[in-house]
């Protein structure tokens, strides 16, 4: 994927993409905070937002544009060792197959992350996820244990994440600005992905934020 | 489960009087009567949030929780802080600070047992809610000072 010089823009990521990652890009900051600030009425609701954002990346996953449906940048191990020999030849525009690996990483992380905290309960007992009535108290404090720990195992993701956009940014590729305006120069001879209409977003986004808000519920209407 | 409950409140309370001041039989009983408030106190919570709350079940709760709460400062003797030599997130300003650490333990029987006197008359979370929010508070007010903070 060289040949910038001179190449025109292609729209790559679509609104509904964008706004999923920089909402999470947010959020996954403030759980952090309002978990350290004892602001746990917060922390849950952004856990619930961040369910609905994650839930809605999954449906967008399969039905969304081309350069965002897992079909289009996850690779298989022969594929991915393809890409790291430079055996690859011209890709789509989007994630790499080492990038859409680490997309997934992400998003798997956080969804453990997610179901942990549904389940977690503190130490006394008093602040819990919706859905920590159906188990017990030990058990609760032991997901909670993990919640704590995998925290770190995101950032850590999350790190890795932004040190391959600055390895790229050293080497003239501005990631960043492409998630930020949706479009990227791509060489003349590339084909514009395919955009997903926008009623197709809502109806992803209005199953997604249906689902969140029935595990938010605890399950019940 | 609840006789179950009791029998473990107890062997947690037996041992405390065996124990004297051995860290070693002292820590692990606070531990294990700090971790019955918490299973009795989200079996409260779990009520309060339920479609149909237990009002019997939230009456003996609570009555459980008053019990356990008023054995709090029980578990915290001389001897039994970091110095110990054995692993605990009790600080030390337990036993430096006593007039102000003994001022919450009040505090937390004086909320438990507004809250089990609440739930004997009545069942609605909207009349138990802010007390059990009071139980709550009493117990984060001793925990972010007393207790050292594990991730």
């Amino acid at each position: 994927m060289a040949a910038e010089e001179g190449s025109a823009p292609v729209r790559l990521w679509d609104a509904p993409t964008r706004l999923v990652h920089w909402a999470m890009a947010l959020l996954i900051p403030y759980s952090w905070w309002t978990a350290t600030h004892d602001q746990l009425e917060r922390h849950r609701l952004s856990g619930y937002i961040l369910l609905g954002l994650l839930l809605f990346r999954l449906i967008w996953g399969a039905i969304g544009s081309g350069p965002s449906r897992f079909a289009t940048f996850v690779r298989g191990p022969g594929g991915v060792v393809r890409y790291l020999r430079g055996e690859s030849g011209a890709a789509p525009p989007g994630h790499n197959p080492l990038g859409g690996w680490s997309v997934l990483a992400m998003l798997a992380a956080l969804a453990a992350q997610i179901g942990l905290g549904l389940f977690a309960v503190d130490e006394d007992g008093l602040e819990s996820g919706p859905l920590s009535y159906l188990i017990d108290f030990d058990t609760a404090r032991w997901l909670a244990g993990i919640h704590h720990k995998l925290f770190w195992v995101i950032v850590a993701l999350v790190a890795l994440h932004i040190g391959a956009i600055l390895f790229y940014l050293a080497r003239g590729r501005n990631l960043t600005a492409a998630m930020v305006t949706g479009r990227m120069r791509a060489g003349a001879d590339t084909e514009a992905p395919a955009m997903a209409p926008l009623w197709r977003a809502a109806l992803a986004a209005t199953i997604a934020a249906a689902i969140a808000w029935f595990v938010a519920s605890g399950l019940r209407f | 489960m609840r006789q179950i409950s009791f029998a473990a409140l107890l062997a947690a309370g037996a041992i405390l009087l065996a124990a004297a001041v051995d860290p070693h039989v002292a820590i692990p009983a606070r531990q294990m009567g700090m971790k019955q408030v918490g299973r009795t106190f989200k079996g409260i919570n779990d009520q309060l949030h339920a479609a149909a709350p237990d009002a019997k079940a939230l009456k003996e709760g609570t009555e459980q929780l008053d019990k356990l709460a008023k054995q709090v400062p029980g578990w915290f003797p001389a001897g039994s802080g970091p110095d110990s030599g054995v692993k605990t997130s009790a600080k030390a300003s337990i036993w430096t600070e006593p007039a102000d650490f003994h001022a919450k333990a009040v505090a937390l029987a004086a909320a438990t047992h507004a809250l089990a006197e609440g739930a004997k008359h009545s069942g609605d979370p909207a009349v138990l809610t802010p007390l059990v929010r009071q139980v709550g508070g009493a117990c984060k007010a001793c925990h972010t000072t007393y207790k050292t903070q594990d991730s």
